[in-house]
């Protein structure tokens, strides 16, 4: 029973640590300069020289999913990082101090709720210019409105507790609790919603790139080598198998990631 | 004549309830004078801990202070900003909760939620921050107090919590300390430790505690002087001996004769019939007259003025004929 319970956890956890590891490598070592161009050897199968072969300029698709795994982490923590510190101070404020601060607070974020996420992201990409930092900042616009519930909800459920009050009676203020007492309780609902939120970010920015809004040439990114892989399809399926299989782990993998750190949580609360 | 380290003067807190607005505590009178420990007895739902927290400042949100004063030192408490607030809480005036289970956070250390008050109110280093706070744990019978220093709560007992609460109550040397039932969450061979911790405390340290609970063979041991409480008013006070050796109002009667007595072995014990009146029944006449056994006729009606005996007052239409003091 324990033990099934954990297995998605340490599932996810492998799938992140082999990427991690993959991204790792790559900032040292690639197997080929990642833009580098064979036309001798366009579109090649895997073999032992190309494991997961050549792209149609022959480029080595291994060394560009790995610099690839660069740009997704890259993107998921910064995204993560925007919506979790707008978000916390969104968040705590409302559930902390309540009233009309709260109702201001939440309307606001069902406002943004609201929105379809990806369009929000298209429109703020429209108005300024496709690139990496404006992806990175349309998602973690994008990522604001779940940090700040969860932590509104783990804010407005600790305040009540008596280690609070008796805070309050030691002579602490509200600052103090709140980043001394309260966020420390809410860091585990804050972690599953990173790991879901990191994940989530990485799709949507892929498929921004898929559609040519998001990271822009030079830089490598999943999203855009699967459009690039898109009409090779039949004469090269393996270009669009490996690397939809590697947008797929990652996202799996942060997904279970989160699912486990919830039922552990669960289970100890 | 001593000047009162606290004075509480005509005190009224109204709730707001969905059912509308209801005065919980009615005219609350008293006064706590330097080294001395007073006591509030009553049953649930008479305004002990809402009296508490009206002193603190931390009364819930729905919860205001309609009218009175409350003074402490030369601070009047209901006037007072937010950042005086921060400054009186925990050095001057602090708190012991009733549940030591939920009254520690789970994730902060012991010996970081007891210098915690250290940090608020002093710029002691962190050396002389721990030493202090190590000899509190000492003196409050923590034993290992350098090992406990790391330890979370959830590695205590429900006693050694209690200690630490304490301790975190004590530290930044408080003029006024205000315990809201400390021992009630304890079992009995606990409780009667701390009561020893208590009585200790009191003849070790220059301060002043207001001692709430139920239990009249704690207040005995720990009180000077005792208030009891009943539906939001105060309805007797005096010192423990006279309360407990000659109860004048019928509710103290009631209360004193509830407890177990070794005399009264085989007897079925006494319980005072019905209950205290819910906020939104409560009428212009006596609140005890429905359970009273002693009732009169006017009882019903008007509400009784208070009557003074030496050092002892009741409110309570029984001694009209008595001396009436001003009120």
């Amino acid at each position: 029973m324990n033990k099934a319970n954990r297995l998605p956890f340490y599932l996810g956890l492998s799938f992140v640590i082999v990427l991690l590891s993959m991204m790792f490598i790559s900032l040292f070592y690639t197997p080929y300069e990642p833009n580098a161009i064979d036309p001798n050897n366009r579109l090649a199968t895997p073999s032992l020289a190309h494991p997961f072969g050549t792209d149609n300029f022959g480029r080595d698709i291994l060394s560009r999913v790995m610099v690839g795994t660069q740009t997704a982490f890259l993107i998921g923590t910064t995204t993560v990082m925007i919506g979790l510190s707008i978000g916390f101070i969104l968040g705590a404020c409302a559930g902390y101090f309540g009233g009309w601060l709260d109702e201001l607070l939440m309307r606001f974020i069902d406002a943004m709720l609201a929105f379809p996420g990806i369009l929000l992201a298209i429109m703020l990409i429209a108005v300024f210019e496709a690139g990496m930092k404006n992806t990175i900042i349309a998602l973690g616009i994008m990522s604001i409105p779940a940090f700040a519930r969860v932590i509104r909800s783990s804010f407005i459920q600790y305040k009540s507790y008596d280690f609070v009050k008796a805070s309050i009676a030691k002579g602490a203020g509200a600052f103090h609790i709140i980043l001394k007492h309260i966020f420390p309780n809410a860091i585990s609902p804050i972690l599953v919603v990173s790991s879901l939120s990191f994940s989530g970010s990485i799709l949507a920015e892929s498929g921004l790139s898929y559609l040519g809004l998001g990271v822009q040439p030079p830089d490598p990114s999943w999203g855009r080598m699967l459009k690039e892989a898109q009409p090779y399809i039949e004469s090269a399926p393996w270009y669009v198998i490996i690397v939809g299989s590697i947008i797929t782990i990652m996202v799996l993998g942060f997904n279970l990631l989160s699912d486990g750190l919830r039922d552990i949580q669960d289970r100890k609360a | 004549m001593v000047k009162p380290l606290l004075s509480v003067e005509e005190v009224e807190v109204s709730l707001q309830l969905p059912e509308g607005e209801f005065n919980a505590l009615e005219r609350i009178s008293f006064s706590v004078y330097p080294n001395e420990v007073v006591g509030i007895v009553g049953e649930s739902g008479c305004g002990k801990s809402l009296t508490s927290q009206a002193i603190m400042g931390i009364l819930p949100k729905n919860a205001i202070i309609k009218q009175g004063k409350i003074i402490f030192q030369d601070d009047e408490l209901t006037a007072l900003s937010r950042k005086q607030w921060q400054q009186i809480r925990g050095s001057k005036l602090s708190m012991i909760f009733q549940e030591p289970m939920t009254s520690l956070n789970p994730v902060l250390t012991i010996g970081k939620q007891i210098s915690e008050v250290l940090k608020q109110h002093t710029t002691l280093s962190k050396k002389d921050m721990k030493e202090k706070t190590i000899s509190i744990m000492k003196e409050v019978g923590l034993p290992r107090a350098a090992q406990l220093w790391k330890a979370y709560p959830h590695q205590l007992s429900g006693g050694m919590r209690q200690r630490v609460v304490i301790a975190m109550a004590l530290i930044g040397q408080p003029k006024l300390i205000i315990a809201d039932e400390p021992t009630t969450a304890l079992d009995v061979t606990i409780q009667a430790q701390i009561v020893e911790l208590f009585k200790k405390i009191k003849q070790t340290r220059n301060m002043s505690m207001i001692f709430i609970s139920h239990d009249w063979g704690v207040i005995h041991a720990i009180c000077d002087r005792v208030l009891v409480m009943y539906a939001g008013r105060i309805v007797e006070q005096g010192s423990i001996s006279k309360l407990l050796s000659s109860p004048k109002h019928p509710y103290t009667k009631s209360l004193i004769q509830s407890i177990p007595d070794g005399a009264r072995r085989g007897q079925p014990l006494y319980t005072i019939p019905g209950t205290v009146p819910q906020l939104h029944v409560r009428h212009t006449g006596c609140p005890f007259a429905d359970r009273c056994q002693f009732k009169i006729a006017s009882c019903e009606q008007i509400f009784p003025h208070t009557y003074k005996f030496n050092e002892q007052t009741v409110t309570c239409h029984l001694y009209a004929k008595e001396k009436e003091v001003s009120l």
